[in-house]
């Protein structure tokens, strides 16, 4: 099966010499479900950024369904990113407009400028907006101002957001990490089987081991900017993971327990 | 808690600083009574001109005068129309302004270096001066009058709109951005709804300004409630000035509760 993205030698060159990705190779094929795991400052939040260069890469290839990402021109990347969708640690959403507006702000990568601007979402994508909240239990919110709302409850519509894009792919950089464990396992939960339904491929970046084990059926490990463990959660072994977080061993669970 | 541990040297530092104090104290009272001795203050003239000062204000500007009362309405209601326009056309050019100066929302980081100095060069002219320029332009009346408050408020409401939007959270331009979303979609649905809190509030706070303004523009001859305070006291019908006077407080009192009300309502 052709995969959807390729990234080859990616790099990633910080001002003052410090490199945030130091040659990154990785293949995701369609569906595919992938955790990124690795100590914070291992490179993973850059690693997702560069994907739909929110950050530039400095170095490497990103391949997109076909298309190059790294030389793309604005228009091309447009279209790029609208069939990425990106869930955020802190859930980015505008607190001060509906649910139901920050769902259909998915759907601006596709929309005429001026359209977008207006706010003229077609009525079919409402209704999917709406539907896509009701699959995530938020049918009583849709109209509520999204500050109104719990954590956990805002990073269901940051889900529904990035779903009511139809995109390939999804980057989640730490969606759980600001939630308690019941709402994290609600997120993740929605991620997981809206992505496994409609055949969406997902990289999780995940400080937890467990849940990475629990969800994901491919773990990559990153170690200061490079992949360290590339393979099928199960061969995952505590000898691995203990080198991963090696001196940082307390972040591998401690984010769970909050 | 407060901490109580005591620093070493604590003490010394202390004196020093009270030393500070005192030399600044100094030097302000010296700076002030030297600048009255410049300006050749004479306290006696000030204190003999009270008992003046008193009887011009309860013979000649006390009680007001309210034969021409018909007559102030329509200054009266040039000033606050005045007022509302250059309101509006002041927040709208203010806006689009801010958003190229902000530096969150700058399309180039040249356009927003320009336009601040721009800005500040508009914004530092008082705005006196270019109701004075400006009648120079378009000769006595409205336009001038109109023209100084739209553009002194434009300078004033796009800075302060601009440190409104720079201190946004950029969590959601940045969503926005990763949704392939547009700069105008950006600026329409992450900017936009964040920034309206403090777009009205400072919005009805230049309306404020705007009223007082427009009341003194007659002053230099561009229209409006200050025309009449002009005239009258040219004519030496201080009665009159007085209910001018009387009138524009009593507007601009009304203003200011309209306003709160407002600002509470919206915000």
């Amino acid at each position: 099966m052709e995969p959807i993205l390729t990234i080859q030698g990616l790099k990633k060159q910080y001002s003052a010499g410090t490199w945030g990705l130091n040659g990154i190779d990785l293949t995701v094929q369609p569906g595919e479900f992938i955790a990124v795991i690795g100590p914070s400052g291992a490179g993973k939040s850059t690693l997702l950024r560069c994907m739909n260069r929110l950050i530039e890469p400095t170095e490497g290839r990103i391949t997109f369904l076909g298309e190059d990402v790294v030389c793309a021109n604005k228009r091309e990347l447009r279209s790029i990113r609208a069939r990425m969708g990106m869930i955020f640690q802190h859930y980015n959403l505008v607190y001060r407009s509906s649910v139901l507006e920050n769902v259909l702000h998915g759907r601006l990568g596709y929309m005429g400028s001026l359209a977008g601007m207006l706010g003229r979402y077609p009525e079919a994508d409402k209704e999917e907006a709406i539907a896509l909240l009701e699959k995530v239990g938020l049918e009583n919110e849709v109209y509520k101002r999204a500050d109104e709302l719990s954590g956990g409850q805002k990073q269901r519509v940051g889900v529904c957001r990035a779903l009511a894009q139809k995109p390939s792919l999804i980057l989640a950089d730490e969606p759980i990490a600001s939630l308690d464990p019941k709402s994290s396992k609600t997120v993740m939960d929605a991620i997981h089987t809206n992505c496994r339904e409609q055949g969406i491929a997902c990289l999780v970046n995940l400080h937890q081991v467990d849940y990475a084990k629990a969800y994901a059926t491919r773990i990559v490990g990153i170690k200061a900017g490079r992949v360290v463990f590339d393979g099928p959660s199960d061969q995952l072994t505590s000898d691995i993971t203990q080198y991963l977080y090696e001196g940082k061993e307390d972040e591998m669970f401690h984010k769970a327990a909050i | 808690m407060m901490k109580l541990t005591k620093i070493p040297g604590g003490s010394q530092a202390r004196r020093k600083r009270r030393g500070r104090q005192w030399a600044a104290g100094t030097a302000l009272l010296l700076l002030t009574v030297l600048s009255l001795v410049y300006i050749r203050f004479d306290a006696a003239e000030f204190l003999l001109g009270i008992p003046t000062f008193l009887r011009f204000l309860f013979s000649d500007f006390l009680p007001p005068d309210p034969t021409n009362l018909q007559s102030y309405l329509k200054p009266v209601a040039d000033t606050f129309i005045y007022a509302v326009i250059a309101t509006f056309c002041s927040s709208l050019l203010g806006v689009c302004l801010a958003l190229l100066m902000a530096r969150t929302t700058t399309p180039h980081p040249l356009v927003r270096t320009v336009l601040r100095g721009l800005i500040s060069f508009l914004r530092n002219i008082p705005f006196l001066a270019w109701a004075s320029l400006l009648v120079v332009i378009f000769g006595v009346g409205t336009t001038a009058g109109l023209i100084a408050l739209i553009v002194f408020g434009c300078g004033f409401l796009a800075r302060l709109y601009a440190e409104s939007i720079e201190e946004l959270d950029q969590d959601s331009m940045e969503a926005l951005e990763s949704c392939g979303a547009t700069y105008g979609q950006r600026i329409k649905h992450a900017i936009i709804p964040q920034f309206l809190p403090a777009f009205y509030s400072w919005t009805l706070f230049m309306f404020e300004i705007n009223i007082r303004a427009s009341a003194v523009l007659g002053l230099v001859g561009a229209g409006g409630i200050g025309a009449l305070i002009k005239q009258t006291m040219d004519l030496f019908q201080y009665g009159k000035t007085s209910m001018v006077i009387a009138i524009m407080v009593a507007m601009i009192l009304m203003v200011e509760l309209m306003t709160n009300r407002i600002r509470r309502r919206l915000i």
